[in-house]
């Protein structure tokens, strides 16, 4: 191991396994499941299989990998291909990840570079670099708490459908923080462990709010105003009719400004008379979208994805994925920053500002700054600082 | 609790296992049912058969409901004696049918739960505090299983009313649900039935069946098919072209694929496209003739399927046809295909 950041990285991350290895959440049923890591400065290593938590542990202290996993699924044989692996049964997992919800702040904190020249800017990347013409653009997603905040209202949503709509006891529900960028969700329930990859895509039409007809909510195409009133649904209704008349009843139609709150039949109907059928059909498909929970379909229909294992680092920001007991109060720069105060001089290349432990740090852009070993590895586990020699 | 059905009830359903024990009870074996005495047995047992091989539904004949119970396994040994696959599950789908009307105009709600409980191993809760019209509720799960079989998007998760881990439902659509599960139910016995040497009168039942099954059709058989029996997606993207629409993309493709599919040549289906203002008929050609695999990667391409379809929100379906297929070329075809039992996820 050659490069003294990875080098650092590493060390860091096995001295705090040496010293919490009580933190590692050991998954039940871990003779059935795959497990991986992801060792710094190497490719992934999976098909793993561990027949005790010790044995579990002494790996990760030795390798201090920066990512450790485990599957959802259950298998017969974990450590043999996917394809002779023999799926039973699975977690139902979710994923919602700040990167996917197109906050506002992501123009003003995420940046790109280009891989050719030293432009770089702020915002999502361009299709080619305005210096060079280069199309190859690294891009940087960052964090914060505006972001981290519409993550946890999507996290409500979605534990309130899981609880109200699938009926799941709340002893069943595990929120975690992902490490990163997001709160991961499993449900740990005979339920769901059987659900085949079809169901699940179901599930996930469900909680996104993908395919909703209009005649579920009572509109049809040739049906008159007062068919129409009867069918229509109320704020206080359950399950999809009522999100999208609670949703519809706040909506600012344009031409029926001020025309939020009420009686969401009458909004409903007055929004319709205005539209028409095609125009209604657009809008109910982007209220079923708003007022769905933005998860990443695919992690929630892979069977056999592998998933971080809670209480475990997170290589590009030493934060651990935590499992969250008061989601109301979790703040996911406070409660999962586990590494030490201890100080670090590193190099760093460009970062926007940041906060750890309410210690705001940064901007930076190509200077030597001592730092926290926390705030150190949340810089370099990004490739955004690097070591300086002598460093402790 | 088990409820106990009448004999005309195991008649109407002879698969569930009271029918089963109901048939025991008369101790009879393959050379009693071949036998004079049991003729009106084998007959009916054989008019099952050739009732699903001609029209692909069984009748119901309820005058003697004994005759009507044991026939039905004795079919099932006609069927598998034949040793045809594709009769296998034509019959399995012929017998659900005959359920699926039966249930339609059952009366006896204790009867459809105890179809659930006993054939499906699910249980069926009669929900008075669901929406109108939907007075029953099971496990989503269990509705999972069940409709993601089908493609139409009001079996859609999100289109059903869904409260505390239920999906309620109204009895048309348990009706619905359970038919492709007898289907499933009927074939998987069929599969796993052995036949015994048959009596004279049964081996000639066999023969007979044999030579007046149609062989199976083959999917690469082209079968003209008139525009009025086009599937209703096919037929929109047509309707918009007629109009001066200008149908997206995936319409194209659809249409495109279903008309050389069906063994249109590739200058029928430029023929379709209008002549308009900015029309390059060389472009057309092009993409016409590289869907057919004339050009570029000699690739085929296959019409997309009614899932796909429904994801592009072009689908249009009936309730004639469309409920019962998966892609657009089966539209009209009888029977509907019968898709074959997923495999567990390896
Ligand atoms: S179900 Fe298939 S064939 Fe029927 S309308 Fe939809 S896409 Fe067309
Ligand atoms: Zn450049
Ligand atoms: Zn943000």
């Amino acid at each position: 191991m050659l490069d003294p950041t990875v080098d650092a990285l590493k060390r860091i991350f096995k001295e705090h396994y040496f010293k919490h290895s009580d933190r590692v959440e050991v998954p039940i049923r871990m003779s059935e499941r795959e497990f991986g890591y992801w060792p710094f400065g190497g490719g992934m290593i999976r098909h793993l299989s561990f027949k005790t938590p010790g044995e579990l542990i002494a790996t990760l202290v030795k390798e201090a990998p920066k990512g450790a996993y485990y599957s959802c699924g259950y298998y017969h044989e974990p450590t043999l291909p996917m394809a002779e692996k023999g799926w039973k049964s699975g977690d139902l997992v979710f994923d919602i990840d700040a990167d996917d919800l197109d906050s506002p702040c992501k123009k003003e904190h995420d940046r790109w570079t280009c891989k050719k020249c030293p432009k770089m800017g702020i915002g999502i990347r361009p299709e080619k670099c305005p210096a060079c013409g280069n199309t190859r653009i690294a891009q940087l997603n960052w964090v914060c708490y505006k972001c981290l905040d519409a993550s946890k209202r999507e996290v409500f949503k979605l534990l309130d459908m899981l609880e109200g709509d699938f009926g799941v006891e709340e002893k069943c529900l595990r929120t975690y923080f992902s490490g990163n960028m997001g709160y991961h969700i499993s449900v740990e329930d005979k339920i769901m462990e059987d659900l085949n990859q079809e169901s699940r895509g179901e599930i996930v039409d469900y909680v996104v709010g993908i395919g909703l007809l209009p005649s579920i909510i009572g509109v049809a195409k040739q049906s008159s105003y007062e068919y129409l009133s009867s069918k229509l649904p109320s704020d206080g209704e359950e399950g999809w009719r009522g999100r999208i008349a609670g949703y519809l009843k706040d909506y600012e139609l344009k031409g029926l400004e001020g025309s939020g709150g009420g009686d969401a039949k009458a909004k409903i109907l007055s929004i319709y008379k205005k539209s028409g059928y095609e125009r209604f059909r657009k809008l109910l498909e982007q209220a079923s979208r708003a007022a769905g929970v933005a998860i990443d379909p695919n992690v929630t229909t892979d069977i056999h994805r592998i998933f971080r294992m809670p209480g475990t680092l997170h290589g590009e920001s030493g934060l651990e994925k935590m499992k969250v007991e008061n989601l109301e109060r979790f703040d996911p720069f406070v409660d999962p920053v586990l590494l030490k105060d201890e100080e670090v001089k590193v190099s760093v290349k460009f970062a926007p500002p940041f906060t750890l432990r309410g210690v705001k740090y940064g901007p930076y852009s190509k200077q030597e700054v001592v730092l926290p070993e926390a705030a150190a590895v949340y810089l370099m586990g990004k490739g955004l600082a690097q070591i300086v020699a002598g460093s402790p | 609790m088990d409820i106990q059905l009448g004999r005309a009830d195991l008649a109407k359903y002879p698969f569930l296992s009271q029918a089963g024990e109901h048939a025991k009870a008369f101790d009879l074996d393959l050379s009693d049912l071949g036998s004079a005495e049991y003729a009106p047995v084998a007959e009916r047992a054989k008019e099952r058969v050739l009732e699903a091989v001609r029209k692909g539904k069984v009748s119901d004949n309820l005058v003697n409901p004994d005759v009507e119970l044991l026939s039905f396994p004795l079919a099932m040994v006609l069927v598998k004696a034949t040793g045809l696959e594709h009769l296998a599950s034509r019959y399995a789908l012929s017998e659900a049918l005959r359920v699926e009307g039966l249930l339609e105009k059952e009366t006896n709600i204790n009867v459809i739960a105890y179809i659930f409980r006993n054939a499906l191993k699910v249980e069926l809760e009669e929900a008075s505090d669901g929406p109108q019209g939907h007075g029953f509720a099971i496990r989503f799960s269990e509705y999972l299983k069940r409709s993601t079989q089908f493609h139409e998007p009001e079996w859609k998760l999100i289109n059903r009313p869904v409260s505390k881990g239920r999906v309620y439902l109204a009895k048309h659509d348990l009706v619905r649900l359970i038919r492709a599960e007898i289907r499933r139910m009927i074939y998987q016995r069929l599969k796993s039935l052995t036949v015994p040497r048959l009596p004279p009168l049964l081996d000639q039942f066999v023969k007979e069946i044999t030579a007046r099954t149609p062989p199976p059709r083959r999917v690469e058989d082209v079968i003209p098919v008139s525009p009025d029996m086009y599937p209703p997606c096919v037929k929109h993207a047509l309707d918009m072209l007629k109009n001066g629409q200008d149908p997206p993309h995936f319409a194209r493709f659809l249409m495109t694929t279903y008309l050389l599919n069906i063994g249109k040549s590739v200058d029928d289906v430029i023929g379709i496209f209008p002549r308009a203002a900015d029309f390059n008929e060389r472009v057309t050609r092009y993409q016409v003739e590289h869907l057919a695999g004339i050009r570029g990667g000699k690739v085929k391409y296959r019409v997309p399927s009614c899932k796909n379809v429904v994801s592009h929100s072009f689908c249009f379906r009936d309730s004639v046809y469309c409920p019962n297929i998966v892609n657009p070329v089966q539209y009209g075809r009888r029977p509907p295909a019968v898709k074959k039992v997923k495999k567990s996820n390896a």
